[in-house]
């Protein structure tokens, strides 16, 4: 093993001594490689700050995909008021200003005793590695979903990209008339107010489109699990006899041909259907051995996002197991948290106490109205766990500034992810 | 934050402790005297001493936390503080400006939409140091 490379990891294992030591502040070892997995909300802020606070480090991100694509506003593809160009973003800034070498590749498989990754034609070193993967669908329990072709037809639209153009088109080629059925997993899943926020913008398309179209919502969770209140009104007011909505309803079956979903309580029939799947972390972070909560999600120390069964290994976003919700807010300031704290490892430097972060969730109504959750979590050295301060906040109702500012937040977190 | 504030992250002390050190912030600002010595660090550092706040960290430190405080502000407001879209540019604002929004928005006195909520998550050591690292930075440029 080189010194330089040694000597790192020798900061990085000897960890919390080094706060009470105090060291004075070293530059990071030229050549220390940082790896990053997944160039999504968490993974691609993760990589720009760690370029922006340790200049020294060699940040390589790696992502399947040549686009970024926003899940965040996805809905709004749906409701029509948003095409998904608009939501489509490039990973240039990330090298060009913060000199992130971009990787687009795949990653298969990763060898944690000799920190190498596999990708699809050649093998990749790092002395640190931060998984960042986003989630994967699980298909088990749900009979008919594990034919890839239902799969097509039946589009999850839950990660922003072609399956959101597919199911826009379905609904525009539903009948007036017709019937939409749309299915939400049991929690914790992927933006909790999402599948909410997606009834509404059906709903607003088919208020306009066709007015004698209904919905109906099979909902896994004893009730409205985000903004309850302030969704129910909008659905009484904006779409009144619109939507259905079905709690305590777990989808088992679901049969393409006939346009069927089973459920406990018994079947529905629909002309468009979308099922969005119980999930987990993404299939990389199972093959890294870091998946430790209910076989599907990651545990980490909330302090620098270190996996609590491989040292060496970061995961952050939408792949751990947390209080925090699922939502690109929360990776991208998980992935500042890891960052400041790889960087102290690198540097030799101590991070003094816990950290405090926001998270702020707009949900669009309709076209031009939407309601905020606001809520700020600070780090709790009893349960060694981000918890909320003082509880959420929610908008007494949806209002076009909170659309305005919605619109504000997504330009900027999208700025703070990729420029 | 521990030691940045002197409170146990997660259990911020009695409501009354609370209370009493936002007026302490408050007094500051209203201070004649004290307003015209708020020019830089070390004022900040007086300023906070004398109303009671405890302010224990070295420049390293407070530098290392600052900037993870101020970096959850940039998903709304941009990077460091440049938004690009309708929320304000955060950076290079006047410190006490910067310090009275956050006290205005807290009471209700400037009303608002999440901020309201969210000034109030922060203690007034976390604001001042907050305040004082936007009002570090130029107003226009883009500083990232
Ligand atoms: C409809 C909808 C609306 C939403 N609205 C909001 C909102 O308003 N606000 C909000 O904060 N959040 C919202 N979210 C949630 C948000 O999209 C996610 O929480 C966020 O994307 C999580 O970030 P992440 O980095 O964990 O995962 P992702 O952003 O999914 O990024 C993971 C990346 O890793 C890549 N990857 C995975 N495995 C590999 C591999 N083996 N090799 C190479 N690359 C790999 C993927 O291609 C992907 O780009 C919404 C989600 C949906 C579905």
């Amino acid at each position: 093993m080189p010194i330089k490379r040694r000597r790192f990891l020798q900061a990085l294992s000897a960890g919390a001594g080094l706060a009470t030591l105090g060291l004075p502040a070293v530059r990071a070892a030229k050549g220390t490689r940082i790896v990053v997995i997944g160039g999504g909300f968490g993974g691609a802020t993760a990589a720009k700050y760690l370029r922006l606070w340790g200049p020294d480090l060699e940040v390589i991100l790696i992502e399947r995909n040549r686009d970024f694509i926003s899940c965040p506003q996805s809905n709004l593809v749906l409701g029509g008021s948003r095409t998904l160009k608009d939501l489509t973003l490039g990973y240039e800034t990330l090298t060009a200003r913060h000199g992130v070498q971009l990787v687009h590749d795949e990653v298969n498989g990763i060898d944690p005793q000799r920190q190498t990754l596999a990708l699809s034609e050649k093998e990749i070193s790092y002395d640190r590695l931060v998984i960042a993967p986003g989630i994967d669908f699980v298909y088990d329990g749900i009979a008919g979903l594990e034919d890839p072709a239902v799969r097509e037809a039946i589009p999850h639209a839950w990660k922003a990209g072609p399956q959101t153009i597919a199911l826009r088109q379905q609904l525009e080629a539903m009948p007036n008339g017709g019937r939409f059925l749309m299915s939400i997993p049991r929690m914790p899943y992927r933006c909790p107010p999402g599948p909410y926020e997606r009834a509404c913008q059906v709903a607003f398309f088919l208020r306009y489109s066709k007015p004698k179209a209904r919905i109906t919502v099979l909902d896994a969770n004893p009730g409205i699990v985000a903004k309850q209140d302030q969704f129910l009104e909008a659905w009484e007011e904006k779409y009144p006899g619109i939507i259905e909505y079905h709690p305590n309803q777990e989808v088992t079956a679901v049969d393409s041909a006939t346009r069927t979903v089973t459920t406990a309580a018994g079947k529905f029939r629909a002309d468009v259907i979308n099922i969005i799947p119980p999930q987990r972390a993404a299939a990389i972070a199972h093959s890294a051995g870091v998946v430790n909560v209910d076989a599907r999600w990651c545990d980490v120390d909330f302090l620098s996002y270190e996996s609590t069964t491989r040292k060496n290994i970061h995961v952050i976003g939408d792949a751990i197991a947390s209080t925090l919700p699922k939502s690109g807010h929360m990776a991208n300031a998980e992935a500042k948290v890891c960052a400041a704290a790889i960087v102290a490892m690198a540097t030799d430097q101590r991070l003094v106490g816990g950290p405090v972060f926001a998270n702020t969730c707009y949900s669009h109504v309709n076209a031009s109205e939407a309601i905020h959750i606001s809520n700020v979590y600070r780090y709790d050295p009893v349960s060694r766990s981000m918890q909320s301060v003082h509880g959420n906040m929610v908008s007494e109702q949806a209002t076009r500034l909170d659309a305005y500012y919605a619109r504000a937040w997504a330009m900027n977190i999208w700025s703070d992810v990729l420029d | 934050m521990g030691a940045d504030t002197g409170q146990t992250p997660g259990a911020p002390g009695p409501r009354w402790q609370r209370q009493s050190r936002w007026c302490c912030l408050l007094a500051v600002l209203g201070s004649p005297a004290a307003v015209g010595a708020e020019t830089g660090e070390a004022s900040t550092r007086f300023n906070l001493a004398t109303h009671g706040i405890e302010e224990t960290l070295s420049t390293e430190d407070k530098v290392a936390n600052v900037r993870l405080l101020t970096a959850s502000c940039a998903a709304c407001h941009g990077t460091n503080g440049y938004s690009v879209g309708i929320t304000p540019v955060l950076a290079g604002l006047g410190r006490d400006y910067f310090i009275q929004q956050m006290v205005d928005f807290r009471s209700g006195a400037r009303p608002g939409t999440v901020m309201n909520h969210n000034a109030s998550a922060y203690t007034p050591a976390e604001i001042a140091a907050m305040a004082d690292f936007f009002a570090a930075l130029p107003r226009t440029g883009c500083d990232r």
